[in-house]
């Protein structure tokens, strides 16, 4: 804000931990502030006429949504890159701000030169065992490896297909990522690749480096040491052709 | 056009009048807005519309959490967060034709237009109000063509545009959706120097971020 001329004076921060040489000012006419803090500290804020929400997407969870509305203040307003697409959320949001009064979407903005065209290459890897599992009731598809009995009990269908998938994941990771990997190490740009268990991470880690011992390939997970992730931050801003599984 | 009635809610006479087949009522002891409706199959019928099956509830269940199946906008006695109002208005509006069948007292109405549309008693600034550029009335963006350091900040179309929606669409209470970099710092240090500017320079301002990163 201070770049588009606002005087420093006019803005405060208030968070946990301020660069040197500044302090919170409740005087100021603007507080920004990180919503954890404002939580744990709300006595130390003075009396708001007006609360803008960046990123309000993330103001459905019960906490934001108390925080947003123990607020007295009448002008409250939301914006969001991503607004939700699930009823039950947007429900949420509007209940907490009021109706959605502008949407402007990507595409529009990508045509109009402002955001850069994004390039999306979908590779589909098809497997026999996998479409053979998917007639079966506990296979591997989400959308039908449970089922809820009369109780509304799915809990054993569940662990049978996370076992399951878990299990074929072990066994035919390589025959499914080979063309992944493959595809990406014939790319020039840096790539991410993100996975959402770690023994599934640290399995296609190993196996690219198998498979090209000679790129460089990061790895980062929550027991990596900060001097390590910044070895592989430097290395993605100084060279191309990275990979990050994280 | 909602017709208004007290806030008598003693007997079933006042609460539905004739012909009214919805009530809404602000309860101030919640802070919250409060429909009834006289048939019970009515008021589910309404409640179902705001509701959506629990996707997280399969998964909770895995881990030994009892979870409802689906959600609810609305509760079970009819509470609901005030925003919700005119997409409530608007779903009756659409199944029963017009609003005629909605009681709605005046000290809710009062609240309604108090609470949801806090600039509405600034509408004839607003109307005649243009959207002033904060980097060009401060002079930033005569510097930044002085010394060429960067482009001059200076409005997209559909930046004007979110924030003439907030002023006059919304009345000061909305969410817009911009996409990442599309620019929604620009319109948030504008929409506080447009109410700064037009409405009142006593005002404080706050804004909520997610995390530390982005206040420093």
């Amino acid at each position: 804000m201070i770049d588009y001329g606002i005087n420093k004076s006019f803005i405060t921060k208030f968070t946990r931990v301020l660069p040197k040489n500044e302090k919170y000012n409740p005087d100021a006419k603007v507080i920004i502030a990180n919503r954890q803090f404002v939580f744990n500290n709300k006595s130390k804020i003075p009396k708001i006429d007006v609360l803008i929400c960046d990123e309000a997407h993330t103001c459905t969870a019960e906490a934001s949504a108390e925080l947003i509305t123990s607020f007295n203040c009448k002008i409250k307003i939301g914006c969001s890159g991503t607004l939700p697409r699930d009823k039950y959320k947007k429900w949420q949001l509007i209940g907490l701000f009021s109706k959605i009064v502008y949407e402007k979407d990507i595409i529009g903005l990508q045509e109009a030169g402002f955001i850069s065209k994004l390039k999306i290459t979908l590779l589909k890897i098809t497997d026999s065992v996998v479409e053979e599992d998917r007639k079966l009731l506990f296979n591997l598809n989400p959308l039908t490896k449970y089922h809820e009995d009369e109780f509304g009990q799915s809990e054993i269908a569940f662990d049978d297909a996370y076992k399951a998938e878990h299990k074929y994941f072990e066994e035919h990771y390589k025959d499914l990522y080979k063309p992944v990997f493959d595809y990406l190490f014939t790319l020039s740009t840096n790539t991410l690749i993100l996975f959402d268990r770690i023994e599934i991470g640290t399995n296609l880690y190993k196996y690219a480096k198998e498979l090209y011992p000679d790129r460089n390939v990061f790895y980062i997970d929550g027991s990596i040491e900060v001097s390590v992730r910044e070895q592989t931050r430097d290395a993605f801003e100084q060279s191309d052709g990275n990979i990050l599984l994280a | 056009m909602l017709e208004e009635y007290s806030d008598d809610l003693s007997n079933e006479a006042t609460v539905f009048p004739e012909g009214k087949l919805f009530r809404i009522c602000f309860d101030s002891s919640v802070g919250e807005l409060r429909i009834m409706a006289k048939h019970f199959s009515a008021f589910d019928e309404l409640r179902n519309a705001f509701s959506e099956a629990n996707g997280g509830a399969f998964f909770a269940s895995r881990y030994g959490y009892k979870c409802a199946s689906t959600l609810y906008a609305i509760n079970k006695f009819g509470y609901f967060l005030p925003g919700l109002l005119f997409e409530i208005l608007q779903w009756i509006k659409l199944n029963y034709s017009d609003l005629s069948c909605v009681a709605m007292s005046e000290r809710c109405k009062k609240y309604v237009l108090d609470y949801l549309t806090p600039l509405k008693k600034n509408e004839s600034i607003l109307k005649s109000m243009q959207i002033a550029n904060l980097a060009e009335d401060l002079g930033r963006n005569n510097e930044l063509r002085r010394t060429h350091e960067k482009d001059p900040f200076e409005y997209r179309d559909y930046q004007k545009e979110s924030l003439e929606f907030l002023f006059k669409k919304g009345f000061g209470r909305g969410l817009i959706e911009v996409p990442t970099a599309g620019g929604k710092s620009f319109i948030l240090a504008n929409f506080i120097w447009n109410i700064h500017k037009n409405i009142d320079k006593n005002y404080r301002y706050m804004i909520l971020v997610p995390n530390t990163q982005l206040v420093v």
